[in-house]
């Protein structure tokens, strides 16, 4: 707005100097006809006061006549009062108003005055002159002077007056288009930026979810992943990879001179395999062991990007803690010797005996009647352990939670009894037990309830030497049943006592070879007092004996009561 | 069944100076709410809107489930039929009035019966400690006991919203401290919803179940005063929440590794970890740290290593300003200790969240851990 102001000052000025300009050339030219006109009507006063003393009668036409040709003009003769007597232009034209111009008492005072008339397309310039007759009568004479030039010079003054505002509204009109095109422009331009604005904000709240999901996904990954570039920095590391090779958030941090003296050790052995693995550009698995006992399955990958085809893009390691698979796979594959060894002892003897019985015209009846026996004992044996081992897999399958029915534990476990009383008898073992009297009940199966307790009771036996004692007390203990097996036998040394219910763990093998035994037992145990919703403890010093505890919910009444509801 | 309800409030003084923008809140049954902010930021004006002292240009404002204020629907309920109770910031207490005057003549006004009045204003003397100041005037009083009519005049009607503007203002700090307890316990003993108006921090954190901070008519955050301590929405409302105020660090970020932020000073590294949601950041980001000066301890092991620039020691705690490059830190440590200006110390950051804002918009972007490289 100041701009144009100020821009639109210059040609203002400029038009009111021509307007004051041509203003001033039209009194100039007036003020020289004037001259021309006063001079013309002193020479026709002159002329005048002249013919008054030659006598001669002044209004009469032929003197006005004469007067027209002496001042080359039209001249007019008024009277006093300013009616018009005497025109020496006999066209008709219409006469000059004397009292337009002048009033009469200037008039009559002698004073000359002068008036401009318009007619017939052309100015006149009217000069009026007062003059006394000797008869007391008073006129007016007019000479009308025409002004010739002064039609051109309105029409230019009107034209630059006319040009000049045309021009100055035509640049304020368009000033205003200009201001409003522009606002709008600008209302536009906010517009879009205000879209704009809103675009990235949801571009924003979009990239920040997807950064959490995939942060998510990652960091409750079960292995470590860790990105390597091509340059084999580290582009990207999981929470698990971090806790895993003990590598600091610190390692992040961008723009770091010799990262890798940060590097744990167990992330340089990574990156070594790393390394090698991009050097041959193969795929890489190793297990890693760490100075604390772990070992890490180490699986490299060449990745490949998967936008830009066959673009090496660097590579990525998985990290996976192995210890207790491992672990588990040792002790599987000692099991499997173990089994195959234990399995193998029986049907040696068994075939052995077999081919000696097949010549048996050769033996007496004695040596026969014992082979049998050797057969038949060592077919038991094997057929205990198969079943044990079918058992041990077969414990989810055969009793699910449908096949439960309320029991009587304690019944149960009478009912076993003499067997394991005639067990201990043999091997000369003090059999304590300890029944509660009155009844208990929980959901479950005889067969599981047998096996738990004849297991446990055979294992304390297997394992007290002759002369020692075992209990087996069962009570009802608040909800639960509490079956104990106590012994005073060789016991458990400290150490392996987490592992003695996992599945093919047996304590020293040395001392089980004596033994027998498939290390399968308190395995089958553990299984199934699971499956009944039990626990198992066990307290253990080694050459003072053990005892197992089992913990077994009992059947509230409520509960079997709304069950037949 | 006390809640204050304000939807759209708007309040225009004339055609440019808009004294509060759109402003929504809830105030329920029993909560003590605080508006806090600088003084000129509205918070006032909103307390007069609420009594019905002030009109609203715009919006509606609702007492106890009735709409007692609608632009839309031309409602104004008078002050004296909102059922408020009002404490201005001078008691306005009558100064020919003895004590007892003062608080009966609202419920004379009220045509209740001479005994009934009795009965009530004794309980009342009771219950704010004025027994025995009945019949004094006013002039004769000090200014806590004054404070005390005055709220015990504004308790007389048994109002179930209490307004009070800056009551504490003219106390000084102990008696101030004291009327703070005074305060928060009869509104445990009232059950009434207060709102109460404050520029100090301090009284608003000690005092309120929540509080409503208010900057140039805007209103700030709304939450409970550990919400606006621990997760303030902007730097403002870091900024004017605490004391010593909170550190403001600047720093440049970027995205690493999944969701981290690698904060980058020409004083210290970090590595921010966000826990409430990832942000993406554009490379070179300004951001700006929030470190409360309690989450600042001096140890040995700290990687950032500075200066002892000033140790104020009080007793109780210990403000201690610590310089690291051009950057200033206050931290306070509690217990007696005192340091020797120039002494050099390691810093490290305590286990916490601290928030992080965006410096241009000066909103916060997200909570996280830090960790120092």
């Amino acid at each position: 707005m100041k701009r144009f102001i100020l821009s639109m000052l210059v040609p203002v000025c400029a038009f009111i100097f021509l307007v004051v300009l041509s203003f001033f050339c039209i009194s100039v030219y007036k003020s020289e006809v004037q001259k021309q006109a006063i001079h013309t009507m002193e020479v026709l006063d002159d002329y005048i006061s002249k013919a008054k003393a030659n006598g001669e009668s002044i209004d009469s036409r032929t003197f006005i006549t004469r007067l027209s040709e002496i001042a080359d003009c039209r001249v007019c003769l008024f009277s006093g009062e300013g009616n018009l007597l005497i025109d020496s232009d006999t066209t008709g034209s219409k006469d000059p108003d004397p009292y337009s111009a002048v009033n009469t008492t200037e008039t009559k005072n002698g004073v000359i005055s002068d008036s401009i008339s318009y007619q017939d397309n052309q100015h006149f310039l009217n000069e009026f002159s007062y003059f006394k007759s000797d008869n007391a009568n008073s006129f007016i004479i007019c000479a009308s002077f025409p002004l010739s030039r002064f039609n051109n010079l309105l029409l230019i003054q009107k034209s630059i007056i006319l040009g000049g505002c045309i021009l100055l509204i035509t640049a304020v009109l368009f000033y205003g288009l200009w201001q409003k095109a522009l606002s709008s422009k600008t209302i536009g331009i906010t517009k879009s930026s205000n879209g704009l604005i809103n675009k990235i904000k949801k571009i924003e709240l979009y990239a920040n979810e997807r950064i959490s999901l995939l942060s998510t996904v990652l960091a409750n990954m079960e292995s470590g992943i860790i990105l390597f570039g091509t340059d084999c920095s580290i582009l990207m590391m999981n929470p698990k990879a971090q806790s895993l090779t003990g590598a600091k958030s610190s390692l992040f941090f961008p723009h770091r001179p010799n990262p890798e003296l940060e590097y744990p050790p167990v992330l340089i052995a990574i990156l070594k395999m790393v390394r090698n693995s991009m050097s041959s550009k193969k795929t890489l698995i190793q297990d890693l062991h760490t100075d604390d006992g772990k070992i890490l399955s180490i699986h490299i990958d060449i990745v490949y990007s998967k936008y830009i085809p066959y673009t090496f893009y660097g590579t990525q390691a998985f990290i996976t803690d192995v210890t207790e698979k491992r672990r588990m796979e040792k002790i599987k594959d000692e099991f499997v010797s173990n089994v195959s060894h234990e399995l193998r002892t029986p049907l040696t003897l068994i075939s052995g005996f077999a081919e000696t019985l097949q010549d048996w015209r050769e033996l007496d009846d004695k040596d026969c009647e014992r082979a049998l026996e050797i057969i038949d004992i060592e077919s038991k044996r094997l057929k205990h352990m198969i079943s044990q081992l079918l058992d041990l897999s077969h414990i989810e399958s055969r009793i699910g939670a449908n096949n439960l029915v309320p029991i009587d534990p304690i019944e149960t476990i009478r009912s076993i009894i003499s067997t394991i009383q005639a067990l201990s008898e043999k091997r000369n073992i003090n059999f304590k037990i300890e029944l509660a009297s009155e009844k208990a009940e929980i959901l479950g199966d005889k067969v599981s309830i047998v096996q738990i307790v004849s297991n446990l009771c055979e294992n304390a036996i297997k394992y007290t030497p002759s002369g020692g004692n075992v209990l087996l007390s069962v009570q009802k203990e608040k909800n639960h049943l509490v079956i104990l097996v106590k012994d005073n036998g060789i016991g458990i040394p400290e150490s392996e006592i987490p592992h003695i219910f996992e599945r093919f763990y047996r304590v020293e093998k040395s001392r089980n070879t004596k033994r027998g035994g498939s290390g399968l037992g308190l395995s089958i145990v553990k299984g199934l007092v699971d499956e009944l919703g039990g626990d198992i403890s066990v307290k253990s010093r080694l050459h003072y004996g053990s005892t197992f505890t089992v913990h077994l919910p009992l059947l509230c009444k409520e509960v079997t009561e709304g069950k037949t509801k | 069944m006390s809640d204050i309800i304000l939807k759209n409030i708007v309040k225009r003084f004339d055609k440019f100076t808009i004294a509060v923008n759109n402003l929504s809140l809830e105030i329920h049954d029993g909560d003590f709410v605080t508006l806090l902010g600088p003084s000129g930021c509205g918070k006032t004006t909103i307390l007069r809107m609420i009594a019905g002292l002030e009109q609203p240009t715009n919006g509606e404002i609702y007492i106890d489930g009735k709409i007692v204020f609608s632009s839309i629907k031309k409602i104004d309920v008078p002050p004296e039929k909102r059922n408020v109770g009002f404490i201005f910031q001078n008691y306005a207490l009558w100064p020919h009035m003895t004590v007892y005057k003062n608080i009966a003549f609202g419920l004379e006004n009220m045509k209740w019966k001479r005994s009934r009045v009795e009965e009530r204003v004794k309980e009342l003397l009771k219950m704010l400690h004025l027994e025995g100041f009945e019949d004094r005037y006013p002039s004769e009083l000090s200014g806590g006991q004054q404070q005390r009519v005055a709220i015990a005049r504004m308790l007389a009607a048994n109002p179930k919203i209490l307004l009070m503007d800056e009551p504490m203002s003219n106390l000084d700090r102990k008696l101030r401290m004291e009327m703070r307890m005074e305060l928060k316990n009869l509104h445990l003993q009232t059950h009434s919803t207060f709102v109460y108006v404050t520029h100090d921090q301090l009284e608003a954190m000690t005092m309120s179940t929540k509080i409503s901070l208010i900057k140039s008519g805007l209103l700030q955050q709304f939450g409970s005063p550990l919400e606006i301590y621990c997760e303030p929405a902007n730097i403002f409302v870091a900024d004017f929440v605490g004391s010593p105020s909170i550190n403001l660090i600047r720093f440049s970020g970027e995205n690493v590794n999944l969701d981290e932020i690698a904060l980058s000073s020409s004083e210290m590294r970090l590595i921010f970890t966000p826990i409430t949601g990832g942000v993406a950041i554009s490379k070179g980001a300004k951001l700006v740290l929030g470190i409360r000066p309690e989450n600042i301890s001096i140890s040995n092991d700290g990687l950032i290593k500075g200066k002892v620039y000033s140790s104020l020691p009080s007793g109780m705690e210990t403000v201690v300003c610590i310089i690291i490059g051009s950057v200033k830190l206050n931290c306070v440590l509690f217990g007696r200790i005192d340091y020797k200006a120039g002494k050099p110390v390691a810093i490290s950051f305590k286990d916490d969240d601290y928030p992080l804002f965006d410096e241009e918009t000066g909103e916060r972007i997200a909570l996280g851990k830090l960790e120092t490289v």
